[in-house]
């Protein structure tokens, strides 16, 4: 049952992405940005289901199992209040410049800000290095969510390779409009099924108030913040949600909607997904303490699972099972068509390699490129190590620290190809300097203080592009004016 | 009240909102409100606080007149041209 409920789910997706391709037009601009024709309920919709990835269903859960209702305060409500505000102050106004020159990628964006070719390059390779970690852990965690679910029958390598598969042919057929109709199926069902797995748990368990109970007597420290996160890190962490406002697959959806006041439906409401996904998470993680006190390392990620399984073992697996594919593909679909779009816009078309590109080849291009990402992609699944997934915090650390270019970009007249150059090395140079230092130690902090990696990456990226933007010169007037009027 | 000071008062909730997320006095209080730990509670009714915050915002501080600037092309520019390269002369150190 579990697999049939999980295999409808992907025909469904399917047959969203095939609707949707009726309504391409075989344009660049169509199929990578949906023609700019995306309105407020869909960009809502399609935005939080990009940025939510499994992890607000099964890691969430895991956390708040080992570390209790704290990981709300630390990762629900930062992104609740860090996100919309990202969208008001940058997203609306990349669209509007966008829309006005016609742009498709961040590296489209940066060359036409600043006029500089290398600072698109640059911006290129370290956009592309980071988000590849991000897709490979999608892919893997579809394939362990499959295995898992089905007892160890499925091997992880299916999980993936059907994930894969079904993402490749909504989002060629479909372009960025079939991925966003997909994704608000999706994220429609990811957040409905988390609620009504939460639901159909608690009741058994014999209500809220009776679960916190024997969660009290055993385990009280789960239900309080206590000293499982120390006050620096609640601080600094308000900085890993700004990623949002560099990546390249957010930076999409971004370009697709229909006007700049489509962003404000996204702007209120995004705090009330953030709520709906998040509360039943972080309560079901805190009550598998209940019936399976003592999992630790790796066991403790399946905690939701085993819950499932004990509680509800056939329809409530299958329809977990739909929704954590729904939160993956959610991501993945928009990830693989940014890379997909970046190569073909900022590589191809921009270095005009093979000469000229008509409308149509763009969008071949498009299609051929998305395919072989998510192909490499499913390859590397094969071979990854599971520590892999410790690189996803590293991955939003990265695209944080890279905000304040884009803000300067939009905000800072003064700013100069020196300044955001000087700030990206800056990134590059800290994150690596961090990662050697942390990667594998998931309460790394700097100097043990509580703080986070990204504070400090953050800060240098801004002392970098201030410092550098003042040394060079300035570009010209009319440049600027393109960006800030 | 002019709209000049409702605006900048909605842009001040911003930071208000942003030390009100380190509520440092709940941190040790396992006490229960709304049926909830009260440290849980506490963070959503501050994403309610968030959307109430988030409401004012665009009703009062929408760069409406700004953004049709930059989207309809008052400010001076050019579209790029086919090819995706920059229309504009370069300027500044690349």
């Amino acid at each position: 049952m579990t697999l049939t409920i999980i295999f409808g789910y992907l025909l469904a997706v399917l047959l969203i992405g095939a609707w949707s391709s009726r309504r391409l037009a075989a344009t660049g601009e169509d199929f990578f940005v949906a023609g700019r024709t995306i309105g407020p309920f869909v960009l809502l919709m399609t935005l939080f289901g990009t940025h939510m990835t499994s992890f607000a269903l099964l890691g969430a859960s895991a956390e708040s199992y080992r570390i209790g209702i704290g990981v709300f305060s630390l990762m629900a409500s930062s992104s609740a209040l860090m996100v919309p505000v990202v969208f008001f102050f940058v997203g609306a106004r990349v669209w509007a410049v966008g829309s006005r020159l016609g742009l498709l990628t961040q590296v489209q964006f940066v060359r036409a800000r600043w006029g500089s070719d290398a600072v698109g390059l640059l911006l290129f390779v370290v956009l592309v290095l980071l988000l590849l970690p991000y897709l490979l852990i999608g892919v893997m965690g579809g394939g362990i969510t499959l295995q898992q679910l089905t007892d160890g029958a499925a091997p992880p390598w299916l999980g993936s390779l059907l994930i894969c598969g079904v993402v490749i042919g909504y989002v060629t057929s479909g372009g960025l409009r079939g991925t966003a109709w997909v994704n608000t199926f999706q994220t429609g069902m990811f957040m409905l099924l988390g609620a009504v797995t939460a639901i159909l748990i608690v009741t058994k368990l014999g209500g809220v108030g009776k679960a916190l109970d024997q969660v009290a007597a055993a385990r009280p420290e789960l239900l309080i913040r206590g000293d499982a996160i120390h006050p620096l890190r609640l601080l600094s962490y308000t900085l890993i949600p700004l990623s949002v406002g560099t990546f390249p697959h957010i930076f999409s959806h971004w370009l697709s909607a229909r006007r700049a006041a489509t962003f404000k439906a996204p702007i209120v409401l995004y705090p009330v997904c953030i709520a709906v996904v998040w509360i039943p998470s972080v309560l079901l993680g805190v009550f598998g303490n209940i019936d399976f006190p003592g999992l630790a390392g790796p066991a403790s990620n399946s905690v939701l699972i085993r819950m499932i399984t004990l509680y509800a073992p056939d329809l409530l697996a299958g329809l977990l099972g739909a929704g954590v594919f729904a939160a993956i593909m959610s991501s993945l679909d928009s990830q693989s068509l940014s890379l997909g779009t970046m190569f073909t816009q900022d590589v191809v078309r921009h270095y005009r390699l093979g000469g000229e590109l008509s409308e149509s080849r763009q969008v071949l291009l498009g299609r051929l490129f998305v395919v072989g990402v998510v192909a490499a992609v499913f390859l590397l699944s094969l071979v990854a190590e599971r520590s892999i997934f410790a690189l996803s915090v590293w991955s939003f650390t990265g695209f944080a620290s890279l905000l304040p270019v884009i803000v300067a970009a939009l905000y800072w007249r003064r700013s100069t190809a020196a300044g955001a150059a000087a700030a990206i090395v800056t990134v590059i140079g800290l994150w690596i300097w961090f990662f050697v230092r942390g990667f594998g130690q998931p309460d790394y902090s700097v100097g043990g203080t509580g703080l986070m990696p990204v504070a400090v990456i953050f800060a240098g990226s801004v002392v970098a592009l201030v410092i550098g933007s003042l040394l060079g010169k300035p570009p010209g007037a009319e440049r600027v004016a393109r960006f800030i009027p | 009240m002019t709209a000049t000071a409702i605006r900048r008062l909605a842009y001040a909730a911003l930071p208000v909102l942003y030390l009100l997320r380190n509520d440092f006095w709940f941190r040790f209080d396992g006490s229960r409100f709304l049926g909830l730990p009260i440290g849980l509670t506490y963070h959503i009714l501050f994403s309610a606080a968030v959307v109430l915050a988030m409401w004012w915002l665009v009703r009062s501080a929408w760069p409406a007149a700004e953004l049709d600037r930059l989207a309809a092309g008052a400010a001076a520019g050019r579209p790029l041209s086919p090819g995706g390269r920059d229309a504009a002369p370069p300027e500044g150190p690349a």
